[in-house]
């Protein structure tokens, strides 16, 4: 069996910040935003939902290098991925009990934006074929211009 | 070494060197003229056709036989894909899958597709699919990194 170094699940933390990052911010929006108009709920967040939270944040940052989205930007990837994720986000939100003293519509609202936002991957995946198209006929375009000057 | 290209009314295009010595430089030239003149023998039916690489738009490989496509013919040659390739790559023939090479030159456009694949649009209209496993190297070809 191969050996995982350090160095690696380092390096795999730093490429996979931005998504932890983005999910564990939304979490915590979400987790202290209806305190707000409602009183009752508190708009603080203790010690251990934050671990809970990031911990949660760091399974579907690590499940993006599980299903390596960076190099294989697929249909299937990205929903096992989003799968997974969601597995993840519910799992933990009602083990947990995040959003026990909320409504329940808060928790279907706060589900359903994170679900969004797995789809919005496969909007992503569309721009990026864009931009490998665009990049790819210029390369070509180029190779051409040279070749035809090496040519002389 | 001096340079000179001139353009004259010839019947056919001439190219003369002049050397006092044959030297590496020299040497080195006329390899690769040698190669550049080389032309691909093909045949269809009875007949058969030396092509230049330039006539090649991509070339197949089925059946254990090589198929060279050219804009409005299909011949069949005695090389093999590999020895194409090896013999051809600095003319723009290239690696696009196990049992396919494309002629650069012939290439319409490009689009990125899913699965890491390329798709090819040549110039005759055929569509071609550069696949994942020679995708980065059909990228490195067009020096993207």
């Amino acid at each position: 069996m191969r050996k995982i170094k350090w160095s690696e699940i380092y390096l795999l933390m730093y490429e996979l910040k931005s998504t932890v990052g983005i999910y564990f911010m939304a979490f915590v929006f979400f987790y202290l935003f209806y305190g707000v108009f409602d009183n009752t709920i508190s708009q603080t967040l203790d010690f251990w939902t934050v671990i809970q939270m990031f911990s949660a944040c760091m399974l579907i940052g690590f499940g993006q290098g599980l299903f390596q989205l960076r190099k294989y930007f697929t249909i299937p990837r990205i929903l096992l991925w989003g799968l997974m994720s969601m597995i993840v986000t519910i799992g933990f939100s009602e083990f947990f009990n995040w959003f026990d003293s909320y409504p329940v519509w808060y928790r279907i609202v706060f589900y359903s934006i994170i679900l969004i936002s797995f789809v919005l991957m496969l909007l992503t995946l569309y721009w990026q074929l864009q931009k490998e198209t665009k990049n790819l006929n210029e390369a070509l375009r180029k190779y051409k211009e040279s070749r035809k000057v090496g040519d002389i | 070494m001096k340079i000179t290209i001139q353009q004259i009314p010839v019947e056919e295009n001439e190219i003369i060197l002049k050397y006092s010595k044959l030297d590496s430089e020299m040497l080195q030239i006329l390899a690769f003229l040698k190669e550049s003149t080389a032309k691909i023998a093909a045949k269809k039916g009875e007949e058969i056709f030396l092509l230049t690489p330039d006539e090649v738009y991509f070339v197949d490989y089925v059946d254990n036989k090589t198929f060279i496509y050219t804009k409005d013919d299909v011949l069949e040659s005695s090389e093999s894909l590999a020895r194409l390739e090896s013999r051809y790559e600095n003319f723009g023939i290239v690696r696009i899958g196990k049992s396919q090479l494309v002629n650069l030159h012939h290439v319409k456009k490009l689009k990125s597709i899913l699965y890491s694949r390329i798709e090819i649009t040549l110039e005759s209209g055929d569509i071609l699919i550069v696949s994942r496993h020679y995708a980065q190297a059909f990228k490195n070809y067009l020096d993207i990194k």
